[in-house]
């Protein structure tokens, strides 16, 4: 079993002037096979935590455990962890037999079992017939799946990545991402991959700590953070293009809620259920979330659940295209069908699909339809299962 | 003033590598012309060789109705932004937009302090960075140290704008916002400008026109809309979209004056017209490559008797009210893309089925594509 359990895991980097929290009180539990992403803009502490799990920087306070060992005084070496870097740190003068070879090679592996280890890996991958080429020779998915060889043969318990393809070209990248999901599902191996690319996490992981100035904002599958967004800042870095915001308020007339601005009056549908007891919230100041995906652009007249605005632009995106509108001085998108006919200044009407909106307070920045319970699951590090 | 841009015949060597073979392409007055390729194609050969930083070795550009080949770089009124931006880092904001204005090459203009003033804070609101005017660049954000670059270029007043992939390097979320000021900026100065990229969105939302480039040779130049609807070829097909086109190898079977794609995994009816008319091309050698776009692929979890095809789901892939599933058919690979309600919850056995409007037919050697 390797589960990889993170105890109130800080990171504290000491400079001359003041200490700089790295990571902020880190919980997070990653079961037996799971593909887990960390995800955030840079400097949010995902490397750091990647870092710190392979042992190349010292834990500052609290216990990694991975399988049932505390490995915060193990030596690299000894963690079976493997990594697998962004630049592939692939040995130029050797083949790709011998980079693949050589973890086992310097565990004094006898030449035979070097050789069929090698091979099996290479087969699954999919790499035997470049088994003896020089590594300058090859292709940028080419040496990217020799760095996971490499990294494979060793048998890890857990797999660490740290951006193993976001400076390849968009076409490659899109492949490569499939193709590490299926290696992945293959191998069964616990694996841990640090990325800045919210699509890189969402279409490849099983679950995503989304970070933030080294604090986990939320720990959650992709499906949940989409829908379920537990802040404004997961709201706006999940999802393309992101998160629509509008300023409102939140007021109570006759037993029902309504989000109220200049611009439009929202009945709260009964489906959205806001767990924080009403008095705490009433009468505050809320955003508004809603993605592109649950607009629509409509010809109908000015109603209760829709905007004006007008038309700003508008982009083809092959199947699909994406319209940005001016409602006021915001700037907001809207998703559209690929025929979808553009006349720029143009007044419309944008509808909204309200049972599928967010809505944060303006202060705390939290998702009020989450209930405290779920933060307290979020602080311990168990996220929503 | 813009101008439109011809060119004829043109190649470039670097040694004995054909980086630009035989390109002939027009240009319109105040167009937005994307070229879309990958890496090494030779998009920067081309920007390169139009802005005069490098000869041509054969062939004829105009600028209009001038041959332009042996005019200099500084003499031919074209700006050129890079992705590097490459701002002076020790200007400011000011400073860097004034610098061609004060620049050698401006001398016989002899413009006064007072007009420099004037030019670049005319430029400076007009793109918004009027605030920004004292800033050195290390204070500014990547956006906005592309728009000084921008304004930059603007204060010569070029007839032709030249931006060698300007936004690639940007994050997501910020390139979402540049493509549109871009844009927006071109149209409301109507300069031609010609814009590289190796990403098919980017070329897709912001072109008027795109010419698909690969190893030197243009493949195809059309409407964003035309190419993706109508591609050259099956290399087009693939990367004009963001997950390449399904293609399954099959032969062209006829019983009862039906027609077939058959393949070890899948028969399929085709459409009658399509059927007889794809008969007649292939003649005696009935195979072909079928193609079709995953948004053009439905599943369904039931048994579908009438073109359905069983697949194995693979991976499924959710980016959002959207998901991206990767099937097997026998060992073929095909990607759909539906909506998320669509999707058969947790199904690993399904049956897919290809929209037949929405067929492409490929040459099975050459893979170009049989207008059908």
């Amino acid at each position: 079993m390797s589960r990889v359990k993170l105890e109130n895991v800080w990171k504290i980097y000491k400079t001359r002037k003041k200490d700089v929290i790295g990571v902020n009180n880190l919980n997070l539990d990653i079961k037996d096979g799971q593909f887990v992403a960390l995800l955030g803009p840079s400097g949010c502490g995902k490397s750091s935590t990647l870092r710190m799990l392979a042992g190349l920087e010292e834990i500052t306070k609290g216990k990694i455990w991975v399988g049932d060992r505390i490995v915060n005084e193990i030596i690299p070496q000894d963690r079976n962890i493997a990594m697998v870097f962004e630049n592939y740190a692939l040995y130029t003068h050797k083949t790709v037999f011998e980079n693949i070879a050589f973890p086992l090679i310097l565990r004094g592996v006898s030449s035979d079992e070097v050789k069929k280890q090698v091979y099996g890996v290479a087969e699954i991958l999919k790499i035997v017939d470049i088994l003896n080429e020089n590594t300058n020779k090859l292709s940028g998915g080419q040496r990217q799946r020799v760095s996971i060889g490499r990294a494979l043969v060793r048998n890890p318990e857990v797999l660490l990545m740290d951006e193993p393809i976001s400076h390849l070209e968009a076409k490659l990248r899109a492949h490569m991402r499939a193709e590490l999901t299926r290696l992945q599902r293959k191998f069964h191996r616990t694996t841990i991959y640090v990325t800045h690319d919210q699509h890189e996490a969402i279409t490849m992981a099983d679950k995503i700590a989304v970070m933030n100035f080294g604090e986990l904002q939320q720990y959650d599958t992709p499906e949940n953070l989409f829908n379920r967004p537990f802040n404004e800042f997961v709201a706006g870095f999940i999802g393309e293009p992101p998160m629509n915001i509008f300023n409102c308020n939140l007021e109570e007339e006759s037993n029902d809620l309504y989000l109220v601005s200049d611009n439009f009056k929202f009945k709260i549908p009964d489906k959205i259920k806001i767990e924080i007891k009403e008095e705490q919230v009433l009468s505050k100041e809320m955003k508004l979330g809603v993605r592109a995906q649950d607009m629509m652009i409509s010809g109908q007249k000015k109603n209760h659940k829709n905007i004006s605005g007008e038309m700003f632009h508008w982009e083809i995106r092959g199947d699909e295209g994406i319209a940005m509108v001016k409602v006021n001085k915001n700037m907001i998108t809207v998703k559209t069908p690929a025929n979808f006919k553009f006349s720029k200044k143009e007044e419309t009407q944008i509808d909204f699909d309200l049972e599928k909106i967010s809505i944060f307070n303006k202060s705390t920045t939290k998702n009020i339809c989450v209930s405290d319970k779920e933060f307290i699951s979020l602080a311990e590090g168990g996220g929503s299962q | 003033m813009s101008v439109n841009i011809r060119v004829e015949n043109l190649f470039k060597f670097y040694e004995t590598v054909e980086a630009l073979s035989n390109i002939n392409l027009e240009i319109n007055e105040g167009e937005f012309f994307v070229l879309l390729g990958p890496s090494g194609a030779g998009k920067t050969s081309f920007i390169k060789v139009i802005a005069g930083v490098e000869g041509e070795d054969f062939g004829d550009i105009y600028f209009g109705n001038n041959l332009i080949n042996k005019i200099p770089a500084y003499q031919r009124n074209v700006a050129v932004t890079f992705e590097s931006y490459a701002l002076y880092a020790h200007l400011s904001v000011f400073d860097n937009m004034a610098f061609p204005l004060r620049g050698p090459l401006c001398k016989n203009k002899g413009y006064s302090p007072e007009q420099i003033d004037k030019i670049v804070h005319k430029w400076a609101e007009f793109l918004q960075i009027e605030q920004l005017l004292e800033r050195l660049p290390q204070e500014l954000s990547g956006g906005q140290k592309q728009r000084v670059a921008m304004g930059r270029m603007l204060v010569r007043e070029p007839n032709v704008f030249l931006m060698d992939e300007p936004i690639a390097h940007l994050d997501a979320k910020l390139r979402h916002i540049m493509r549109a000021e871009l844009k927006n900026i071109q149209r409301e100065l109507n300069i031609t400008t010609i814009y590289t990229t190796p990403d098919q969105l980017e070329a897709l939302s912001m072109g008027d026109r795109i010419a698909i480039i690969n190893e030197g040779k243009i493949l195809q130049v059309g409407k964003p809309s035309d190419i993706f609807d109508d591609p050259v070829d099956e290399w087009v097909a693939n990367f004009i979209s963001d997950i390449p086109m399904n293609t399954a190898s099959c032969h062209l079977e006829v019983e009862d004056g039906k027609y077939f794609a058959v393949n070890p995994y899948f028969r399929i009816a085709l459409p009658e017209k399509q059927g007889s008319k794809l008969s007649s091309i292939l003649k005696d050698n009935n195979k072909f490559d079928l193609g079709v776009r995953p948004n053009k692929v439905s599943i369904s979890s039931s048994e579908n008797k009438e073109n359905g095809i069983p697949a194995n789901v693979s991976i499924v892939e959710d980016i959002g009210r959207t998901k991206i599933i990767s099937l097997f058919v026998g060992d073929i690979e095909i990607f759909s893309k539906i909506s998320s309600t669509e999707f058969p919850n947790n199904a690993t056995k399904v049956w897919i089925k290809f929209d037949e409007e929405s067929l492409y037919y490929f040459n099975e050697k050459t893979k170009a594509r049989y207008a059908i």
